[in-house]
């Protein structure tokens, strides 16, 4: 007997199909700012076989020949339904680019999508401004996928009461909208012991088992401000998951890091990658964060921190 | 809160059973602490292997990490990994040459699950290598293992790994990356299949990571030269029966917004993909850019690490 599984094969089908032509995706999208309607894009009229995951691709491509997609924080909802009737199934992946930096390398979502589903897009930005002809990939995974099982509810956890929706948030700042806003110990302190817990879910909704956490840096107001730095330099921030009561929290994700680079002219914020992991959450429990940065500026001690919960 | 597919027949396929509530725990075995250099003029020298100390539990699989320097900030740089077990000294390399890249700039940590076992009580090494396209000082950087329990994981775990497609060349120049290149010469023409490596998997694969990212030295450009986009295909077969098992992967380059030349160099991705290859299949890459006039810059490398 063969000791191999023919079955075993998870298939990658790209959802957004190739233009030869033009050596990239076939449809772009349009990325409008948060005081815009955000309209849903179809992204797939009927999926043909189930989908165990989703693998995105979502460098903010455009097209050659054109200008450079404008640094900025670009998100989208993904959801399901016929026209006019969508429900958002995964909210808020947000891609951050300044003016130097690509957009996200590939992302795992964990997501069980059935054949037959018309799979919708809701590309939306931060500001006012309207970015049109913004190319992504999404791969759907089928026939098995057997890396990471796949779930069938999402939420993103630490919103702090805010609406998944971000056109109803702040549009300069709209970080309060993403997460919940904590401040970093002070003076560039990097003793992870001396940086506080703090809760962004009182009450976890379902019992989790696959999270991605998602950290955002930025001031208070907005932009991190480069020139506080020396030029060409970096700066870094670390930030982590945990559970449990008030005084007995434990860490539950690694220490995830993200080092932002600081030039006299280049300003923005930043967001983390996307390091989805396994991890179990059950419901009910009190989830917190921590984070500790090398800036010493004391405004920009701050992080929005929230993840996406798979369950 | 959304929850689709409530009381609809496919919510049933993707119930998980994780048994009862179990803490999760994690470890970093690689404490963040700077100790790793690289060569930036070329291709670096492995580093020693530095200990890890022995893992406490049955590992089923584990998170590898890489991690920016902290401060000074230096340009982009492409770093390799070996991954090893056994006592000091006579360490048993069990991932060879898993291989990331780091933009400038801004990037977060860089990730990958590798399904390997590794039992409770062994011990782990784990050694480096790495260039920059510069010529600027030595860097650190911050390998980090996170083990998976067994009752946080669903994967399914391997015991062997395999890595093709590196390349030996000494130094970054055009084509010696650390991968093997593929080369578009005909603006938005699909190259013919490139092999991954001379040699195929020498046992039936069951996971494999497909890292591919921009080659050799100064894959920069210019405000003027993008936005360049890339379309890439995988493939498995013997050579002119190829079946793609990857199509319209996609990649973009951009140039900088402040005008100036800038290392605005891709991410090398690092795309799991569950798929059984029996011993001996041949891998294959392909890709088509949308500029040919920036040789640095239109080309990739690629690398396949297998496990089974």
């Amino acid at each position: 007997m063969a000791d191999w599984a023919l079955t075993d094969h998870a298939i990658y089908e790209a959802l957004n199909p190739g233009d030869a032509v033009n050596s990239r995706p076939t449809n772009s999208y349009t990325f409008r700012g948060t005081s815009a309607s955000q309209e849903w894009n179809e992204f797939v009229a009927t999926t043909t076989k189930d989908y165990h995951g989703l693998w995105l691709q979502c460098p903010l491509g455009r097209d050659s020949g054109a200008a450079s997609s404008p640094g900025g924080s670009y998100f989208f909802n993904l959801g399901f339904g016929s026209a006019g009737n969508e429900v958002d199934v995964y909210m808020g992946h947000l891609i951050h680019s300044n003016s130097n930096r690509l957009g996200d390398g590939g992302t795992h979502i964990p997501l069980y999508i059935p054949a037959g589903t018309r799979l919708t897009l809701r590309p939306q930005l931060k500001g006012t401004a309207t970015i049109a002809g913004i190319f992504l990939q999404v791969f759907g995974v089928t026939n098995g996928f057997h890396a990471h099982k796949s779930f069938s509810r999402h939420y993103r956890m630490g919103t702090d009461g805010h609406s998944d929706h971000f056109g109803n948030g702040d549009p300069v700042n709209y970080s309060h909208a993403l997460g919940t806003r904590i401040t970093l110990p002070t003076g560039g302190s990097q003793d992870l012991g001396a940086a506080p817990w703090h809760e962004i879910e009182d009450f976890c909704l379902f019992d989790t088992k696959y999270v991605i956490p998602v950290g955002h840096m930025c001031r208070t107001s907005n932009d991190i401000e480069s020139a506080e730095g020396p030029a060409n330099s970096g700066r870094s921030y670390w930030f982590q998951l945990g559970i449990g009561d008030k005084g007995d929290e434990q860490p539950i994700t690694p220490l995830m890091h993200h080092q932002i680079f600081l030039s006299s002219s280049w300003t923005g914020e930043y967001v983390s990658s996307h390091p989805g992991q396994p991890c179990y959450i059950a419901r009910g429990q009190r989830v917190v964060a921590r984070a500790i940065t090398s800036n010493a500026d004391v405004g920009d001690n701050n992080m929005t921190i929230w993840a996406h919960c798979f369950g | 809160m959304i929850e689709y597919g409530k009381g609809r027949h496919w919510d049933q396929a993707s119930s998980i059973d994780l048994g009862v509530s179990v803490s999760p725990e994690y470890r970093a075995l690689s404490t963040p602490t700077s100790h790793v250099n690289g060569n930036n003029t070329a291709r670096g020298t492995k580093l020693a292997w530095y200990d890890n100390g022995a893992t406490t539990y049955d590992w089923h699989g584990f998170t590898l990490m890489f991690q920016n320097s902290w401060e000074p900030f230096f340009e982009d740089r492409k770093m390799s990994c070996d991954i090893a077990i056994g006592a000091v000294g006579s360490e048993q390399q069990i991932l060879g040459e898993f291989c990331f890249d780091q933009p400038s700039h801004s990037r977060g940590s860089q990730e990958a699950f590798i399904p390997l076992f590794i039992p409770k009580g062994t011990t782990l090494h784990v050694r480096m290598m790495m260039y920059s396209n510069t010529t600027s000082g030595a860097f650190s950087m911050r390998p980090t293992l996170f083990g998976w329990r067994q009752d946080m994981c669903h994967h399914k775990v391997y015991f062997r790994s395999e890595t093709i497609g590196i390349s030996t060349q000494a130094s970054p120049v055009l084509g010696n990356g650390y991968g093997t290149l593929v080369q578009p010469t005909i603006v938005d023409t699909m190259t013919p299949w490139v092999q991954i490596g001379e040699n195929t998997f020498d046992y039936h694969t069951w996971y494999l990571n497909i890292g591919q990212g921009f080659i050799g030295i100064d894959p920069r450009i210019t405000a003027s030269a993008g936005p360049y986009n890339f379309l890439y295909e995988i493939g498995v077969g013997e050579s002119g029966s190829q079946v793609a098992i990857i199509e319209d992967g996609y990649l973009n380059l951009q140039d900088s917004a402040t005008g100036t030349s800038d290392w605005n160099v891709g991410t090398q991705q690092m795309q799991p993909l569950q798929h059984y290859l029996p011993a001996g299949t041949k891998i294959w890459a392909r890709m088509q850019s949308s500029v040919i006039s920036h040789v640095a810059a239109q080309s990739k490398d690629f690398r396949i690490v297998g496990f089974g």
